[in-house]
């Protein structure tokens, strides 16, 4: 029975062709094989749950709207990726545009993900630090930090998501770890 | 003998590449040598380090409430709403939203004046919240789906209004 499907067991490929073919169930298993991902990505930019959870969304309605231009160039992942990265992105500039036209409330801090209440204190502080410093990269230096230090690519994969050379995700890795240094420095 | 050197040269970058584990296997080892005997090579190894274990404190949520099929429902059910907008509408709203940007924008620009006080802040005076508001979402459409920061950007220079365009370039 199609619904008892594991998303785990088919190719990328093998969905890709059969969504081509007009089998929508072939992109549910898609979403179902990446949401996670995607929403963890998209997280590790927005820092908000209920945010993160509709620009994942967002992405595989746009994926779905895209699907049969997919030539296979790059993998499905980065490919997805790719899409996840630009709406965050763009989400952030338009979450930064509001704030600076003053309708957001600046002094509000925006949460990150919590643990049980007996977490300690400290530690969450020093997420909160550690997010508002990723969050503080410019947008490439950020997508590639996040990218490389939490999605595990690699600079080829990063350079297929963003569209740039590998030298220049080396580059803009260092740039954004020394950035970071500086910025966590009391923090450490 | 060359890594040796450019360890010197350009240490940081190499600190780095060696955290990252991108160095070959040679060029790892001479990074393991030199830190032995510098201190300063040392230092930074450690820095850069622990600011690698601080990012690493930086977790996603748990999500698995969210990974049930009420992330797919919300997918197919955004894929059904976009399949019932005629495309027609996409571009049309476009140019209307073009042309709402441009009455707006040139309705703002004559008729209130900046608070050049407030700095950072956008807040024409004797305009309502509702007007403002739109004025937002206007520009949001209009950057990020209309045109780029640099169109934006000479739209509003061609108004001759210097003092939002030095508020856009500060933003």
């Amino acid at each position: 029975m199609l619904a008892a499907e594991n998303p785990f067991e088919h190719s990328d490929g093998d969905l890709v062709a059969r969504f081509n073919c007009g089998d929508e169930q072939a992109f549910n298993l898609i979403v179902r094989r990446y949401q996670k991902r995607i929403f963890d990505l998209v997280f590790r930019f927005v820092r908000d749950f209920d945010e993160s959870s509709d620009i994942a969304q967002e992405t595989f309605i746009r994926a779905h709207a895209k699907l049969k231009e997919f030539r296979g160039a790059s993998a499905l992942y980065t490919w997805l990726y790719r899409i996840a990265v630009n709406l965050s992105l763009n989400h952030m500039r338009k979450k930064k545009l509001r704030s600076f036209f003053s309708f957001d409330d600046p002094g509000v801090e925006e949460p990150i993900a919590e643990g049980g209440p007996e977490e300690d204190l400290a530690a969450v502080q020093i997420r909160a630090q550690v997010g508002r410093a990723i969050e503080k990269l410019p947008p490439r230096q950020r997508s590639i930090f996040i990218l490389r230090q939490y999605e595990r690519l690699t600079h080829k994969e990063i350079a297929a998501v963003l569209a740039c050379s590998e030298g220049s995700i080396r580059a803009g890795y260092f740039h954004a770890l020394k950035k970071l240094r500086a910025m966590l420095k009391e923090c450490a | 003998m060359r890594v040796r050197k450019n360890l010197f040269k350009c240490r940081e970058a190499t600190l780095v590449e060696y955290l990252d584990g991108t160095l070959q296997p040679g060029a790892k080892r001479q990074v393991e040598r030199h830190v032995l005997e510098c201190l300063n090579c040392r230092k930074g190894l450690e820095d850069l380090s622990s600011t690698l274990n601080l990012a690493d404190a930086l977790l996603p949520p748990e999500s698995n409430a969210l990974f049930s099929g009420a992330f797919l429902y919300k997918v197919r059910q955004g894929i059904d709403e976009g399949k019932a907008t005629p495309p027609f509408l996409n571009w049309r709203s476009g140019i209307l939203g073009g042309l709402g940007l441009s009455a707006l924008l040139l309705w703002i620009f004559t008729a209130s004046p900046v608070d050049e006080t407030h700095t950072g802040v956008f807040s024409p005076a004797g305009q309502n919240m509702a007007a403002q508001l739109e004025f937002v979402a206007l520009v949001d459409d209009y950057w990020l789906e209309t045109a780029s920061t640099d169109q934006l950007l000479s739209e509003v220079s061609a108004l001759g209004e210097s003092r939002y365009v030095n508020l856009l370039e500060a933003y």
